[in-house]
């Protein structure tokens, strides 16, 4: 059984119950009041019957038959019986009153007046007059009205209920519809995601509620098995991308100190060099290997307090070995004056490699025009901006720029594998960070990169 | 301790103001530093009863803006004991003279060519209101240097 008819059901049967209550309710005390009307009638019509029939004074019980003749109009099967007292209290029962429990009669001489129903027929009796002349007068009567009232009321009632009940499941059905709207709509999404986009998201509700938090979910283990799927997948081409880099130092490094004789102290200072590029090379490696086993799940990483002006400075000294002609230049100028809010958690050689491919994509992209690397910190992150005035990207080719092995359309003039920026996003996420790029096509591009303050 | 207004229309631009701030009265005394934005009173009567429950002027308040000035906070940590954000509710004299008492301010300072950019239909340019109020104001040019702009956060990294 689906969810939406489970929530029909339930809602249709908690709405039908609780009216059914309520008219229940209403029935059973409109009963009752009804009764107690109908004997205070009957009480009345005994007490004037006895004052009309049994006064001695004849003026009194003239006018006591008068009122009752005039005024009180006879009710159906109404009858009146007069059952005199002697001195211990017994009484002659009339054949017609046999139906009567003994009970109603004590009732009566002990209270002075009581009640009796029998179906149809009530009784109402009083105790008149005075010994020796003590009567207990009875009145009968059939509660025509009253019958009818409440089976009135009993019809209202059930075409009410059939109404509400139908009103209800109507209702019910859209407010299903309504509740579910949302799941449907994740569900028809979520199945349009497959291996080839795994980088399709989830539009989460504007709302701040469950369906919120769904979506949210699902979008982090989407971001989880994207990223593990990605490295996966392309472990290899991002292996020998990264690796391709210190690589062409160490041959640049070499070539330089082969091609002429050299003094002991510049052999010494390329082998430096070469010594500190297989370093990273093993860096990377090993940062990279990482990276493929963890699958981003966070575990196993070693997190380390580092200072991101260090980093960029770092990151600089590789892109001056790599590219002497580049024109990077670190932006200082809001850098907080407390050292403590440059501090981030992170994996030093997964940061650096993030950084150098987008300051290098920058450079790169420029043709070595001026890029201008800007940090600064507020209270909770730590912004990086990354400007450069290069080719651009294409407004409508922006989505794409995070797919693996996407280039934008105008970028067939520089060499590259369109592998550096999804795996810059991936580290950068994996560090609870954020990647956000503004391109104005020909103009230049921003990347503005947060992360959080440790 | 020197208490320092600045009109800002929420723009990364008018923050920029705080650097000259910082470097004409930031020697010496610490600086408590009141960005101001000046709204009209609303016209409407019900507007008008629920405007001390209000808050939705707050959401004029851009992220860009709150992290422009946490960052600039941050840069001038020492400098700056606080940097705050308030509302002017009216355009009267007399209200802007109550504001500026009631912030306790030592000086106004004002960006030189400033396009005052509407927040919000409220929004309005208190430049008037500084003139009449005789408190000392001074004057701010914002230099412009030649730089693509795409994003409005990078117009903070102008000094």
């Amino acid at each position: 059984m689906s969810i939406r008819v489970k929530i029909l059901i339930l809602f249709t049967a908690l709405t039908v119950f609780i009216i059914l209550l309520i008219a229940g309710g209403a029935y059973f005390l409109a009963n009752q009041y009804s009764f107690t009307d109908f004997y205070k009638r009957l009480e009345i019509r005994a007490i004037i019957a006895a004052r009309a029939a049994l006064i001695k004074d004849r003026d009194n019980s003239a006018t006591y038959t008068e009122i009752r003749n005039e005024h009180l109009e006879r009710m159906p099967y109404e009858k009146e019986y007069f059952l005199k007292l002697d001195k211990e209290g017994h009484f002659n029962r009339p054949a017609s009153l046999a139906s009567l429990p003994g009970s109603f009669f004590e009732m009566v001489q002990l209270q002075r007046k009581a009640n009796y129903r029998s179906g149809d027929i009530f009784y109402s009796g009083v105790v008149f007059g005075q010994d020796p002349d003590r009567y207990i007068v009875i009145v009968s009567a059939r509660n025509d009205f009253g019958r009818r009232y409440m089976a009135d009321l009993k019809h209202v009632l059930t075409i009410c209920l059939g109404t509400a009940g139908i009103l209800v499941l109507t209702a019910g059905f859209f407010f299903s519809r309504y509740i579910l709207q949302p799941v449907r709509v994740m569900t028809a999404r979520v199945k349009t995601i497959r291996a080839h986009n795994l980088h399709l998201r989830l539009d989460p509700p504007d709302s701040n509620d469950e369906m919120f938090e769904l979506a949210q979910t699902f979008n982090n283990m989407l971001d989880r098995l994207e990223t593990a799927f990605e490295t996966q997948n392309n472990f290899v081409s991002n292996a020998s991308h990264e690796l391709g880099t210190p690589l062409t130092a160490i041959i640049g490094e070499a070539e330089l100190a082969l091609n002429k004789q050299r003094s002991d102290a510049e052999y010494r200072q390329s082998i430096q060099v070469i010594l500190g590029e297989a370093e990273r090379l093993e860096h990377i490696t090993k940062s990279l290997l990482r990276l493929a086993q963890t699958g981003f799940g966070g575990k196993g990483q070693q997190r380390e307090r580092l200072r991101v002006d260090e980093l960029i400075f770092s990151v600089k000294d590789t892109i001056d070995q790599i590219n002497p002609d580049n024109n990077v230049e670190i932006d200082y100028s809001m850098l907080p004056e407390d050292e403590a809010k440059l501090f981030i958690l992170g994996d030093a050689q997964l940061l650096h490699l993030a950084f150098s491919n987008i300051v290098q994509n920058a450079c790169k992209y420029s043709d070595n025009r001026p890029v201008s690397v800007a940090l600064a910190a507020t209270d909770t992150n730590i912004i990086l901006l990354i400007q450069d005035q290069g080719i651009g990207i294409p407004a409508s080719e922006l989505p794409f720029i995070y797919d693996p092995f996407f280039r934008a359309s105008n970028t067939s003039g520089y060499k590259g594998y369109g592998i550096g920026l999804p795996l810059s996003r991936n580290i950068i996420r994996l560090h609870g960070g954020n990647i956000i790029v503004n391109s104005q096509q020909g103009k230049g591009t921003e990347i503005r990169v947060t992360l959080p303050v440790a | 301790m020197k208490h320092i207004l600045i009109p800002t229309d929420f723009s990364i631009r008018s923050l920029r103001v705080v650097h000259h701030v910082v470097d004409r009265f930031g020697a010496g005394e610490p600086l408590k530093i009141v960005m101001m934005h000046a709204m009209q009173m609303p016209g409407s009567i019900m507007d008008l009863m629920m405007l001390s429950r209000r808050s939705s002027h707050y959401d004029l308040i851009t992220d860009d803006y709150k992290e422009a000035s946490e960052i600039l906070k941050n840069k001038y940590g020492s400098a700056i004991q606080s940097l705050k954000t308030e509302f002017l509710m009216g355009r009267s004299n007399g209200v802007f003279r109550n504001f500026l008492l009631y912030h306790n301010i030592d000086a106004i300072v004002c960006p030189a060519e400033f396009n005052f950019r509407k927040a919000s239909p409220y929004s309005y340019d208190p430049a008037e209101l500084i003139r009449k109020s005789n408190y000392p104001v001074h004057h701010v040019s914002l230099k412009k240097k030649e730089r693509m702009l795409v994003s409005a956060m990078s117009e903070l990294f102008e000094i």
